[in-house]
This record gives C-alpha cells, sequence and structure tokens, in this order.
C-alpha cells in the first residue's frame, strides 16, 4: 500500500496513525525524502506494508525526492494506493487523483483535515464524489485518528477484491492529445530503463508533457518526440505542458461540479495576517533575531550547553583530573572503582575508565556533553518546525542565497545542519540541480557547526565574553558568505529559481513536536553513539600503542600555525572522529581547573573557528560519499579539512598582526 | 482587445495588494513553465499579490506561494481593477 499527495496535506500524520511508526510530520515540505516503511495492522491476523512517499505536486516531479515518489508506484503492482488531499484544496488536487485513476492503479481518495474545512464553510458530498469517480473517497482527520476505521474496511475491501480496472493505462492522454501518444509509446526501447509496471502509454504522455527524466528512460527517438509534440501542440492548441493541467483540471471541476462548495467569503484572521509579518522583510528580522537569541542562543548555548552541561560532567559523571584522580561527580569514580577491582590489568581497565576509556570519554561525553545540548536544539527546532515559520524565513532569505548560488529553500538545510550535519546533507535531495545539491553539501561540512560543537563552544566563548562569541559567529558567517559566493562562481551553471508553498502558522502541538524531537534524538544515538564509543576505542588503542603521541607530535606544526598548545593536537584527532567530540575536549583543555593549560583568549577563538571548519563526523562523510558520490565526497573532505588549518593559520595571524594576544 | 492589452502585466509588475487573472507564461525556458504548474499555477487562475519583496508572495486559492522576481516575470496577468 503507498501513501501519495502534495507536501503539507497529513500524509505523515496519517502514516503515524497508521502504522504508529513515526515518519517527521512536518508543517514545510521536503522533510520526507526517502519512502518510509511501517506495518498496519488490518486485523489481529493480517497486517499489510505501507509505504510513504515524499511529497510530490503530480506525476511529473521536478525534484529528486518527487521523482522518488512517482517511481514508487510504479516498480511492484501496488495492493491499493491512498491519495490524501487536504479537504480545503480539493479542487487542485483532483487533477492527481485523475492522473492515478488514469494510471490504472487502485486508487482510495482520503480527504483529509475534514474538520478544518467544515469548520471554514466548505461543503463536500463525497458519496457523489465516489461514484463520480469510481473509486472509494474516505473522510479523515488523521492528526485526531478520525476516519481511519472505514479507510481501514475499504482498503480491506480493496485488497480482497481489486477493482477490476479494465481500462489500459494512459487512455485519458490518447483520448486528449490524439494517435501521437500511442505512436510515440510504440518507439520506446525495447531495453528501456523505466519503472518496471510503468507502461509505455504513460511514459509517452509524460514525455510529451515535458517529462525529460521519463523520455530518456523510455529511449524515446528524440525527432520522433519533437515531432509528437508538434502535433501534439496544434491538436490542443498550446504548450502541451500546460494544456495537460488544464485539461485535467477542467475534468476535476466537472467531477466536483454541484458536490464541491468552497466558502465565499474568507475569513483573515490573526493567524493570516502573522504569517505576512514573519514574511515582511523589515518586521520580520526582529522575529528572526528574537528566535536565534531565545531559542538558540538562551536555551541551547547559555541553558543546556552551560548550566546542564556544567552540573552533569561536574556533579554527575566527574571529570578526570590531570593527576588522575577523580575531581566531584559519583558515575565515572565508582565505575572506576567497580571496573578496577574487576579487572586487574590496568591496560584493560583504561579501555573503559581510562582517560581514553569507553565509559569515561565515550559515555560520558554522548550522555553528559552532547546529549542535552541535541536534545535542546530538537526541541527548538521541532517548535519552530512546526510553527510553520520556516517557508517564511525562506522566502526573507532568498536573495541572500541567491548571492551563494542556492536558493531560499536552502535555509531549512541549513538550519538543519545546525542540529546535525548528517541528516541535513540527506535533504538536500529536494534540491533541483546537482549544482546547487553540492554547493549546499560543501557548505554544510565546511561552516555550519553542528548542534553539540556549537553549544559547546558556544558555552566556551560565551563566558570568557559576549565579544568573543560574536567573533567566532561572525567568522563563521563570513567564511559561509565568502566560500559560498567564491564557489557559486566557479562552479559552471546558473541559479535555480526559488518557489515555494507557504503553509499557514499554527501552534505547534505538543504532541508532534515531542514527536520530532524523539525521533530525531534517537536517530541521532543510532547514528552518533556507536562512533563515540568507537572513537574511544580507537584512542584508547592509539594510547596504548604510543600511537597517540607520535601523530600529536606530528600535528605540532599545526598546532604552532594555529598558534595552539600542543596537548590541543589532541582536540583535533578527536575531531576527526567528530567535531563535537572534538570541541568537547577543547572545552575540558579550557575549563580544566588547576589543569596546566589554560587556552587564552585567542588561540580559543582560532581552536574554535577550525575546529567548526571541519568535516563534521564520519558519520556525515560516508553519508555526503553516499549521496553525491565517492568523488565528489573526497574533494569536499580534502578541500574542507585544508581549508579549515589554512583558515585557521590566516585567523591567527590576523587576530596577532591586530594585536591580539 | 484594446482594453485587454491595457491591462496585461506580468505577474513581477503586480504591486503589493493587487488581484489579477493569470492568463499564460511568456517564456521559452520549459523548466520553468512547469515549476509554476508544479505551484499549482496555471492560467485561468484568481491570484493576490500579499508581498513582493524579498520574493513575490501570492494567495491562490486557500495556499500561499511563494517565487521570487524571476519566476514570476514568465507569468502574464490581467490586472484587475482596484
Amino acid at each position: 500500500m503507498i501513501l501519495v499527495g502534495q507536501p503539507n496535506v497529513g500524509k505523515s500524520a496519517l502514516f503515524a496513525s497508521l502504522t504508529g511508526v513515526g515518519a517527521i510530520v512536518s508543517n514545510y515540505p521536503g522533510t520526507t525524502v526517502t519512502i518510509t516503511r511501517g506495518t498496519w495492522r488490518l486485523a489481529p491476523d493480517r497486517a499489510v506494508v505501507v509505504k510513504d512517499t515524499p511529497g510530490a505536486y503530480s506525476l511529473l516531479p521536478i525534484t529528486d525526492e518527487e521523482r522518488i515518489a512517482r517511481d514508487c508506484l510504479f516498480e511492484v503492482p501496488p495492493g491499493a494506493v491512498l491519495h490524501v488531499v487536504d479537504a480545503k484544496n480539493l479542487e487542485r488536487a483532483l487533477p492527481t487523483t485523475l492522473e492515478l485513476l488514469d494510471a490504472a492503479l487502485p486508487v482510495i481518495l482520503v480527504v483529509n483535515m475534514v474538520d478544518e474545512a467544515r469548520a471554514q464553510g466548505f461543503q463536500l458530498d463525497s458519496v457523489a464524489l465516489a461514484r463520480r469517480l469510481g473509486c472509494p473517497v474516505v473522510e479523515t482527520v488523521a492528526i485526531d485518528h478520525v476516519g481511519l476505521d472505514r479507510l481501514r474496511e475499504e482498503v480491506v475491501r480493496m485488497l480482497d477484491h481489486p477493482p477490476h480496472i479494465d481500462r489500459e493505462p494512459g487512455r485519458l492522454w490518447i483520448e486528449e492529445f490524439g494517435p501521437a501518444v500511442t505512436r510515440l509509446a510504440e518507439a520506446a526501447r525495447r531495453e528501456n530503463d523505466l519503472p518496471p509496471c510503468m507502461s509505455t502509454v504513460l511514459a509517452a504522455a509524460a514525455a510529451l508533457r515535458g517529462g525529460r527524466n521519463l523520455a530518456e528512460r523510455a529511449g524515446f527517438p528524440e525527432e520522433l518526440l519533437a515531432e509528437a509534440r508538434r502535433e501534439v501542440q496544434g491538436r490542443v492548441g498550446g504548450i502541451p505542458a500546460v494544456a495537460g493541467v488544464l485539461i485535467l483540471r477542467a475534468r476535476a471541476r466537472v467531477l466536483l461540479e454541484g458536490i464541491y462548495q468552497p466558502p465565499r467569503t474568507r475569513v483573515e484572521d490573526l493567524r493570516h495576517r502573522l504569517g505576512l509579518l514573519l514574511a515582511h522583510p523589515v518586521w520580520g528580522l526582529p522575529v528572526l533575531i528574537g528566535v536565534l537569541y531565545l531559542g538558540f542562543y538562551l536555551l541551547v548555548g547559555t541553558f543546556a550547553a552551560g548550566t546542564v552541561v556544567g552540573f552533569l560532567e561536574e556533579d554527575v559523571f566527574g571529570s578526570l583530573g590531570a593527576d588522575g584522580t577523580w575531581e566531584g561527580g559519583y558515575v565515572n569514580p565508582l565505575l572506576d572503582s567497580l571496573v578496577r577491582s574487576a579487572l586487574p590489568w590496568d591496560w584493560l581497565a583504561a579501555l573503559f575508565v581510562g582517560t581514553y576509556g569507553i565509559f569515561t570519554l565515550g559515555i560520558t561525553y554522548a550522555l553528559a556533553l552532547v546529549l542535552p545540548v541535541v536534545g535542546a536544539f530538537f526541541v527548538v527546532f521541532s517548535l519552530v518546525e512546526d510553527s510553520g515559520y520556516f517557508p517564511r524565513l525562506a522566502l526573507l532569505c532568498d536573495r541572500v542565497f541567491k548571492q551563494i548560488g542556492l536558493n531560499g529553500r536552502a535555509v531549512i538545510t541549513m538550519v538543519l545542519g545546525l542540529g546535525c550535519a548528517t541528516m541535513a546533507t540527506v535533504t538536500t535531495r529536494t534540491m533541483e540541480t546537482r549544482r546547487e545539491r553540492f554547493l549546499a553539501t560543501m557548505l554544510l561540512v565546511l561552516a555550519i557547526p553542528c548542534s553539540a560543537q556549537l553549544g559547546l563552544i558556544s558555552a566556551l566563548l560565551a563566558a570568557r565574553g559576549f565579544g568573543l562569541w560574536a567573533s567566532y559567529v561572525g567568522c563563521l558567517v563570513a567564511i559561509f558568505f565568502l566560500v559560498g559566493w567564491l564557489a557559486a562562481r566557479i562552479l559552471p551553471g546558473g541559479n535555480a529559481t526559488f518557489h515555494m508553498a507557504m503553509p499557514p502558522l499554527r501552534v505547534p502541538r505538543i504532541r508532534n513536536v515531542l514527536g520530532k524531537t524523539w525521533l530525531r534524538l534517537k536517530w541521532y544515538f543510532l547514528e552518533v553513539v556507536p562512533l563515540f564509543l568507537w572513537a574511544s576505542v580507537i584512542l584508547w588503542a592509539f594510547d596504548l600503542t604510543g600511537a597517540l603521541g607520535a601523530i600529536k607530535s606530528a600535528m605540532e606544526p599545526a598546532m604552532g600555525l594555529l598558534g595552539l598548545p600542543v596537548s590541543a593536537a589532541e582536540s583535533f584527532l578527536v575531531g576527526f572522529f567528530r567535531r563535537d567530540f572534538g570541541a568537547a575536549g577543547l572545552f575540558q583543555l579550557a575549563t580544566q581547573e588547576g589543569g596546566q593549560v589554560e587556552l587564552g583568549t585567542r588561540p580559543l577563538l582560532v581552536g574554535s573557528v577550525t575546529l567548526t571548519l571541519f568535516v563534521p563526523c564520519v558519520a556525515s562523510f560516508m553519508m555526503m560519499c553516499k549521496e553525491r558520490g565517492w568523488r565528489a565526497g573526497l574533494a569536499i573532505f580534502t578541500v574542507v579539512t585544508a581549508f579549515a588549518f589554512a583558515a585557521g593559520a590566516g585567523l591567527n595571524q590576523l587576530l596577532l598582526a591586530l594585536g591580539w594576544e | 482587445m484594446l482594453l485587454a492589452s491595457l491591462s496585461d502585466v506580468r505577474l513581477s509588475e503586480l504591486a503589493r495588494g493587487d488581484t489579477a487573472l493569470v492568463l499564460g507564461f511568456v517564456t521559452s525556458d520549459e523548466g520553468a513553465i512547469r515549476k509554476l504548474l508544479a505551484l499549482g499555477l496555471a492560467p485561468g487562475d484568481e491570484i493576490r499579490v500579499l508581498a513582493t519583496w524579498p520574493a513575490f508572495l501570492l494567495e491562490l486559492g486557500v495556499n500561499s506561494y511563494a517565487l521570487d522576481r524571476e519566476l514570476a516575470s514568465h507569468v502574464l496577468v490581467a490586472r484587475r481593477p482596484r
């Protein structure tokens, strides 16, 4: 069973209600970038696999994610296709239903959010609509689990008695576009790359309507395609792409005549006006600064990364002093004595409780330093996301982002990158061109600190004064735009244009926010905690074999260039495993009371900036290679690492020249 | 015809608060047309301009959409008298 539908119609909410697996429900397009699978228990002894597809506007995709959704429909014959639509927007969604029906798919039309629509004065006779369409129509309020029983009945009926679909796929287009469709379909390559269950007639209709991807995969001869398009153009009297939409809309309008009535007058409520305010170039700015300051600086930076981390580290876990004894805390001293009494060998005990121990380094970092920061970030992000603010932010930032070869959409990816770059790299799929995806990935791994790192560094720097923190943020913003601006001029290709749906603002729903935060945290921990543990094992092995000392001394000249003490090499080494891990090292280095090193403000700033510029972590490197390919991934890695050190050294010299000791 | 052509403008020339009827697309860039169609903008649509800067914000039925000046310049509309 497959769920399809436009972004923001409650598709993911429906998926979550049916399967209990949460796809991340969002108030902006582009969060479901891969097919999510779940199981829906139809009866105690019966279950069906449900696939949730990325939001798509039509069967003619523009971005990769929409292509994924389309292809999914034609991979294996689905038992049922649930087309989820917003009851308030039926006129615009029904054309896609007609496309799906024309593709001879077993469609059930799910009219969602009927509560909102009724409240606003929409009238719909769904029984009559079902009769006219010839497919089941179910009204639901997915978020409140309303209408799911009827949906279950219809799905069971459809699976038990597959609808007798007697029409061949694409007949609508043969009727409208004429014989050119079948002629083109017959010219498809015998061994074509079309999705296995897609008929060549459908591919031909899509190609005529401008679907380049399917035209290539079907292998239609260029000349024949051009000729067929001219023929269709003459027949329908216009560009086939436009005519196709108008034809579908006209058919939809006829179908809805007399049974669907939008309200005469629209209420312009406060929400609407607030939505406009947030997208306003002048009034929107204070709101943006407010969100950043309150949410990210105060809550994530000061509270989570400062207060909570300080408490957990010093009072709960405890930190290892320079002389090898524990200072404060309960957990680590206790584990230390337990492990040492069970394992008489010092070198083996060190694997668990030493300077690089799995407990004392890996788990302590993961739970005491990173969890509070990442958790707080995800709460704030989910709140902002659920309110529908991000599309407004995208609109506000469009002009600025055009300067770095991206468009306003990319701002959502970048903000998500402030949480976790690995997660954000996946969402670059929502971008249209390879150029954009490359630029975004590079900026993401270079100049966007992830939440744990940003939180820790912010706490570290803010403790030495707001000015230092502001210099750090200033450096990163400058590098972000400078590199983006240069790269956009070096890479060939033009800028993509910006277009985006603006969902209405809403008061964030607590259940949504908590659900999203939980899913993100779960994802983060499954991906990240193992890496923390591996990092401590590897560092322990390096320490035991003496390799650590050798690498550290090899890095000495580099540290010298950066104006950092030799012991900072460790943070950088660890930084290769995870940037936030390295930041945590730097954090400890700088706050070690009575320790031998007390970092000055200049090395602290240089160290923080250089660490931030690094490739985020092993996970993000792997993801980068997976999404962009090995060559692009390695190229980005090399450039970013070299750039990080060069920029750090440059910054150090600049600060020295400015007389900053 | 004369009256109609007097009020025919590109979407990008509209001001905030204007309402207009979408007439068609004027560009040879079929990719741009498909993008606009994918947004749900097609000839015959009634639109209202909610904002023009930093990008255009349109009200289209119950939905709002943002698009940049370049895309907006591809859309031919008839401005409704205020």
